[in-house]
């Protein structure tokens, strides 16, 4: 089943001479549950089409289907709830709420649906299998770079969102970090029935995906294997 | 250095928008702090000009042999740096019936001095020639026609000159000025002199006492003038802080009255507190301008720059605009206050003119004139304010400096690439377990999660409100204390005063003319007062300040009124066995008079009826000049014995209080209540200046039961609204033109004068506690913007997790009120405690009577109004910005 | 009078709000009762989710339980397929060595051989059958696992035995093809895993290494322990993977076309994988062309 679906989308920015186009003409779509590695180098435009995805930005053209909604034709108002109710973002520089523990980090963006409970046996359950639980009172200046991602990826899921963006989920820590937050991403998409699609310039990493899609000059450039 | 500067040059250029605000801020509080400055001083020096106008444009006067008058003489030729102008006054004579007459010779440059020019006609050259004032003229009934036959005294004389009024005149004093030739009974000179103004003046009355073997004691002064250009000295302020600390209470006050009279205490004190609020304003926003690229200096850190080059760069960027903005700053305001100065003149001129100076009552309309008619003067441009600003801010900003730099270079390297700064003492407390509302949590923790800067915002918010609460408490009470003050000391309660010109006791306005006064159509009421004089023995021990009258004090320098001591045997009396025997003015009210007596009210309590009934009296009671009344040891419920003349008709020397007992009787009376001052005061005797003197207050029957005193000494009228003043003016003479000695004074141009100068006052204060909110507003401002956009990415992260741009207002909208609220409970903290010092200080040191105004609910609220809206435009104008900006940069910051 | 008119208005404006909440409360019934007709009726939930509120959030939620009975409609009709897919691929499969079997069955049944040459067709024949043996097994497991009929059933053990488990199976192969097995040390620890099915995983990976290595090459096995992941390393020096393959290589049947002459049924590193998933674990490769690969294996420490 199709979750999302790209079609035709072009990202300009600037206007006139200084016009750059960052995204030209890209067309895929993802199922649900597929993880997805989007690679290319940097300036590709795989953040751009990231952001794009994921309703912080609007496309100059074309349309982004996310179940059944056209992401680039929602009214601001609306494209936030959507992004508040469908997508989960884990960015590179984690960007947890300094003034808050973990586990009121990972229930804040639960908290601003209104009249919205807040699942605390759901984030227990994340937490405890992000192994975060003991450390759920703690501050994310107080943990370690590989912990505060995690506590970004317990964030994202909070919401059971449809899609999870992550953004160089990885680019800020060591390899040893890397692969556990790789994991937690596999299992935990596994086991929500995610659909994940991780920008990364690690090959190493895109291999262990479903699908690995190359950008290249704004351009997909080709897709390297699929899965089933 | 020369790094520093072309670096802090180059941070200066480069970040325009902050470099602005810095100069907004230096811009803004300089001219403040000058413009204010300026008023202030240009107020000081019209004040000066106007007393030059009323006391005369003298410094001192002695009464001085002819021998010591050429000594004089040769002293001011010889000194012409010192001594600039001598002015010789000689009194002929002085006649007391009819009327009070004092013959008298003045030079030319006396006349100068005393503002005497001659308005019409030459000064007497003959012996049978004189000239007179407007107001003996008046009061003698002439056609103020030269060449008109005057008799005076049993002779004729012509007159040969009219003289502008004398602003001092004693009420009942009317002065012949006659030849130098007239014939004198031998009286000494007196010499009024006049010392250069450019310098000191302590210095050189020093010099001239010095040299001329003069004692100090002969020369009186000139105080009003003498008090602004004497300039203090060391010597002085040292015997200021002796004094104070050796008096058993009241030592701070003491200190303090002594300094604001002094050494301009009030003035410089007002110089300080802007001087502080303004290097506050400066140094927050220049703090968050240094904030906001701290990461620059984190760059220049890992470059090796050292903390004093640090400083450098700091002192050199905020100097470099100081610079630039110190002159535009005393440009901008002194040119507004040169505009507010010509539109708000009377504001800044010294009010007490016309109450009590040097001991010479000016009850006259004409003082009210002066306040009318005085053109306000030049203004001034402070250079004092100027310099001293400019030395107080180039000191505290270098202090300054010095603690940012401290602070940058604290902060390791990391902490400032990165902006991160520690907090300690977290909660661990999970808030979502027990709130759905985790916004209002953030709200609350990003508030305090910088303490400093969460207290220094509201420090600032609370600021503005608490000047502006502060001054609206004094003002109110400056509205009252004048307008009490005028009722007691200038009898500007009333529109017309219908009072006897004499100092027996047997002259009274009939009752019959009194109950046809207050018929006169557009009399709105009269209150008739009687009056008598007593004596009152008191116990030694009831009498706790034992030095308070001249009488009684001992003090060579300090002499009791020899006219009162002749006549009535002075104000005080201490026998041998040390009880005393002070005279006392006793009053009687009517109803209307006792009501509004209420406010002087200080222990007890009265109403007519009950006086008349328990034939209880009211005592006013002294003040000193620290504003206390525990002068006397009497409470309502004592008892006290009043020693009377047996009848108004009796001899002078009766009023001595030394004849045989058959001269007078004795009543007792209950003290029913204390008050602080006295209405319809009688000038004519033993003089009641409203603080010092004791006085007894009954009702008119009262006076008529226990003395038999069944006429009034005087009248107290008030005019209905729409009546016009004239025609009143004129059935009011006519009343009383039959009357012997009774005189009729018109206070309507004055009280209108007055009232019109205290609203210009009160709205200039006000005005300037605004612009000081304004100020504070603007670094709020600043502040707040930073604050906000300094939390760009958390907030980021916020919309990207799906906060929609309502509920993000929602949230900073929170935070904007509860800094609000926050600022304005702690504004009221403030306002609570600077009221009890400031209460300290109106009682204590100005001598306000009955300070019990407090700012209205309503200003209270309405600030706090502000402060709420305020601080949520504060924070809701950069979170526009938020909400337009990118996410994706805001989360990447 | 006045007192009555104020009671009479307090009256109402309460009886209003009754009124109104009630309304209220019966719309938001209403659209909850449509909201579930419309999942019943398989209908697109028509309730907009893009507001802020109650009943968005609802509809919202109601459209993801739609999308899941969706999913497994779908995802059962694609077994249904899958099923039929796997029915044709064991055929093909088993293709090949059937016909061998026959055909040795046929020259066994033409008697005219000699003694040796029918020990040696038999010989082949024995081969033939193992293999599809082996074949059948391998695809009765997978279905069954896919099926989720054999329960992998993760506990926390010891992986030390595991190990030692899987090296024995391929120990003698290995050594028949003259390959080097070294096995770094490392401190015992208990992982995240069924012992049956991870050496199953491992004997997989380790037989492949074995195959595609030339005689005399080297398998080093190391295990790396991270924060939440303990890696399991089997290294060889073989002839590796081409890069565009490597992304493939897990999936169902697939052979690379330089081992086509190769025994090999393309269903080891697939039931790899799906074990290494019931295990949330899982498996990544690096390799070089020529140069040989690393099989990485992730199993979860024991929770924290």
């Amino acid at each position: 089943m199709k979750i999302l679906e790209v079609k035709n989308v072009e990202k300009i920015y600037g206007t006139g001479e200084t016009a750059v186009k960052a995204l030209r003409r890209v067309n895929f779509s993802a199922k649900q549950g597929e993880f997805i590695a989007l690679v290319g180098q940097s300036g590709s435009g795989k953040s751009t089409l990231l952001n794009l995805i994921g309703g912080l930005d609007i496309p100059s053209k074309g349309e982004i289907y996310i179940r059944d909604h056209n992401v680039a034709a929602l009214k601001k108002k609306e494209l936030t709830i959507f992004r508040r109710r469908n997508i989960g973002f884990v960015f590179q520089n984690y960007s947890l709420m300094p003034v808050m523990n973990v586990y009121d980090n990972v229930a804040l963006p639960v908290t601003f649906d209104r009249g919205r409970r807040v699942d605390h046996q759901y984030i227990e359950d994340i937490l405890k299998e992000l192994g975060l639980w003991k450390k759920r009172t703690k501050y994310p200046a107080e943990l370690s770079g590989g912990e505060q991602q995690r506590v970004a990826i317990a964030r994202a899921l909070a919401n059971k969102p449809a899609i999870l963006l992550a953004d160089e989920p990885t680019g800020n820590l060591d390899s040893v970090t890397t692969q556990d937050v790789m994991g937690l991403l596999k299992a935990s998409g596994e086991k929500y029935h995610q659909t994940i699609l991780m920008v990364t310039h690690n090959e190493a990493l895109a291999q262990s995906c479903d699908r690995v899609l190359c950008m290249k000059d704004g351009q997909l450039s080709g897709e390297e294997g699929t899965l089933s | 250095m020369k790094a520093a500067v072309k670096l802090a040059f180059q941070n200066v250029t480069y970040y325009k928008k902050q470099t602005f605000a810095i100069f907004l801020g230096i811009v803004l509080s300089i001219a403040l702090l000058t413009g204010i400055g300026s008023l202030v001083y240009s107020g000081e020096r019209s004040s000066l000009e106007k007393d030059r106008q009323v006391y005369g444009d003298w410094h001192y006067y002695l009464y001085a042999s002819d021998e010591q008058g050429k000594m004089i003489r040769e002293y001011g030729e010889d000194r012409e740096g010192d001594l600039q102008e001598i002015g010789v006054m000689e009194k002929k004579s002085v006649e007391e019936e009819p009327y009070k007459l004092t013959f008298l010779y003045g030079d030319t440059q006396y006349l100068a001095m005393l503002g005497q020019e001659i308005e019409e006609g030459r000064y007497p050259k003959s012996r049978e020639e004189v000239a007179l004032d407007t107001y003996t003229i008046t009061n003698l009934g002439l056609d103020a026609e030269l060449g008109e036959a005057v008799e005076l005294n049993g002779k004729v004389y012509t007159l040969c000159g009219i003289l502008k009024n004398q602003w001092s005149a004693d009420v009942g004093e009317m002065r012949v000025f006659v030849s130098k030739n007239f014939p004198g009974e031998g009286i000494p000179k007196c010499y009024y002199l006049k010392f250069d103004e450019e310098r000191k003046l302590y210095p050189q009355a020093d010099r001239f006492i010095k040299e001329l073997h003069i004692s100090a004691e002969h020369m009186r002064t000139n105080s009003a003038l003498v008090e602004y250009l004497g300039g203090g000295n060391m010597q002085l302020f040292f015997s200021i802080l002796k004094t104070g600390f050796s008096l058993p209470e009241g030592r701070l006050t003491y200190i303090l009255a002594s300094m604001k009279e002094n050494f301009h205490l009030q003035e410089k004190g007002i110089l300080l507190g802007l001087g502080l609020f303004c290097v506050f304003i400066i140094y927050s926003v220049f703090h968050i301008s240094v904030l906001k690229r701290i990461s620059q200096y984190g760059i220049l850190q890992t470059l090796g720059i050292s903390q004093s080059q640090i400083f450098q760069v700091l002192s050199a960027e905020l100097f470099g605009i100081l610079i630039l903005g110190y002159p535009l700053g005393c440009l901008l305001g002194n040119s507004t206050a040169k505009v507010l100065y010509s539109k708000f003149d009377k504001v800044f001129v010294r009010e007490d003119t016309g109450t009590m100076q040097n001991g010479v009552h000016v009850g006259n309309t004409e003082a009210f004139k002066v306040n009318a008619s005085f053109e306000s003067g030049d203004f001034y441009v402070s250079r004092y304010a100027i310099c001293f600003g400019g030395v107080l801010l180039v000191i505290l900003l270098l202090a300054v400096c010095l603690k940012i730099a401290g602070r940058i270079y604290r902060l390791t390297v990391m902490q400032m690439l990165k902006k991160e700064i520690k907090n300690r003492g977290r909660s661990r407390k999970i808030h979502s377990i027990h709130s759905s509302r985790l916004t209002g949590v953030l709200t609350r923790k990003f508030m305090l999660f910088g303490r400093g800067t969460f207290i220094s915002i509201l420090c600032s918010l609370a600021l503005g409100g608490c000047i502006f609460l502060c001054c609206s408490y004094v003002t109110v009470n400056t509205q009252i204390h004048n307008e009490l003050s005028f009722k007691t000391d200038d009898g500007l309660g009333s529109e017309y005063q219908v009072f006897e010109e004499s100092d027996n006791l047997a002259y009274m306005i009939p009752k019959k003319t009194a109950e046809e006064i207050a018929m006169i159509p557009g009399i709105a009421a009269a209150y008739p007062v009687s009056y008598y004089l007593g004596e009152i023995p008191l116990e030694k021990n009831q009498v706790l300040w034992d030095k308070y009258c001249a009488e009684l004090a001992d003090d060579p320098g300090w002499k009791p009124d020899p006219m009162v001591m002749e006549k009535y045997n002075g104000r005080c009396l201490r026998d041998e066995s040390g009880n005393y025997r002070m005279k006392c003015n006793i009053y009687g009210y009517d109803d209307g008079m006792l009501e509004e007596l209420k406010d002087y009210l200080l222990e007890g309590h009265y109403d007519p009826k009950s006086l008349l009934e328990d034939n209880a009296v009211i005592l006013k009671t002294w003040m000193d000049g620290q504003g206390n009344y525990g002068g006397l040891d009497l409470k309502p419920g004592d008892t006290l014995t009043v020693k009377v003349p047996e009848s108004p008709d009796v001899p002078d020397t009766v009023l001595r209080f030394l004849e045989e007992d058959s001269w007078y009787e004795k009543k007792e009376f209950t003290i029913a209540a204390i008050v602080s001052r006295p209405m319809g005061k009688n000038d004519q005797l033993i003089g009641d200046d409203g603080t010092s003197d004791l006085g007894l207050i009954m009702t008119n029957a009262q006076m008529e039961e226990n003395f038999g005193i069944v006429g009034y000494n005087r009248i107290c009228i008030q005019k209905e609204k729409q009546a016009s003043g004239e025609d009143v003016g004129r059935a009011l003479a006519q009343k009383i033109k039959d009357i012997p000695k009774c005189m009729l004074q018109d206070y309507t141009g004055a009280i209108e004068t007055q009232n019109a100068y205290l609203q210009q006052k009160m709205y200039f204060f006000y005005g300037i506690s605004l612009l000081i909110l304004v100020i504070s507003m603007f670094h709020i401002m600043n502040s707040m913007q930073y604050l906000v956009l300094s939390r760009r990415h958390e907030f980021g992260i916020l919309r990207a997790m799906g906060i929609t741009d309502s509920g993000f207002y929602k949230m900073m909208l929170r935070e904007g009120i509860l800094y609000g609220i926050f600022a304005s409970l702690l504004m009221l903290a403030v306002y609570l405690t600077a009221k009890q010092v400031l209460l300290y200080l109106m009682v204590h040191v100005y001598r306000y009577l009955q300070p019990t105004g407090s700012v209205s609910p309503g200003i209270i609220a309405g600030v706090i109004g502000v402060n709420l809206l305020v601080s949520t435009a504060a924070v809701i104008l950069p979170s526009r910005e938020i909400v337009k900006g990118n996410i994706i940069q805001e989360i990447n910051e | 009078m006045n007192e009555t008119a104020a009671v009479i208005l307090c009256c109402a404006v309460c009886l209003g709000l009754v009124w109104y909440y009630r309304e209220k409360s019966k719309r938001q019934y209403r659209q909850i009762e449509c909201m579930l007709d419309e999942i019943l009726n398989e209908r697109p939930v028509s309730q907009s989710d893009l507001e802020e509120g109650e009943i968005a959030e609802l509809s919202h939620k109601a459209r993801r339980i739609q999308e899941k009975l969706n999913l497994e409609v779908q995802s059962a009709r694609k077994e249904k397929e899958q099923v039929k897919s796997l029915i044709s691929n064991m055929s093909h499969q088993l293709k090949t060595p059937l016909s061998n079997v026959m055909m040795y069955q046929e020259i066994l049944e033409s008697s005219s051989l000699e003694e040796e040459q029918r020990k040696k067709f038999l010989e082949k024949l024995k081969t033939q059958s193992e293999k599809i043996d082996w074949i059948l097994q391998s695809l009765f497991k997978m279905v069954n696992l896919e099926n989720g009929v054999i329960r992998v059933q993760p506990e926390e053990k010891n992986i030390k035995a595991t190990l030692s488990r899987a090296l024995s199976g391929v120990y003698e192969k290995a050594q028949r093809r003259n390959i080097k097995i070294t096995t770094e040390e490392f401190p015992d620890s208990t992982l995240y895993h069924d012992p049956r099915w991870t050496a199953e995983v491992l004997g997989n990976l380790l037989e492949n290494a074995v195959k595609y290595t030339d005689p005399g090459g080297r398998i080093v096995v190391r295990l790396v322990p991270y924060e939440l992941y303990s890696k399991l390393e089997i290294i060889d020096n073989g002839r590796g993977i081409a890069k565009e393959e490597l992304s493939c290589i897990f999936q169902r049947f697939y052979r690379s076309n330089d081992v086509r002459n190769l025994e090999g049924s393309g269903i080891g590193l697939y039931l790899s994988r799906l074990i290494l998933e019931k295990e949330k674990g899982y498996l990544t490769v690096e390799s070089e062309y020529g140069r040989g690969s690393c099989f990485q294996v992730f199993l979860q420490n024991c929770k924290n």
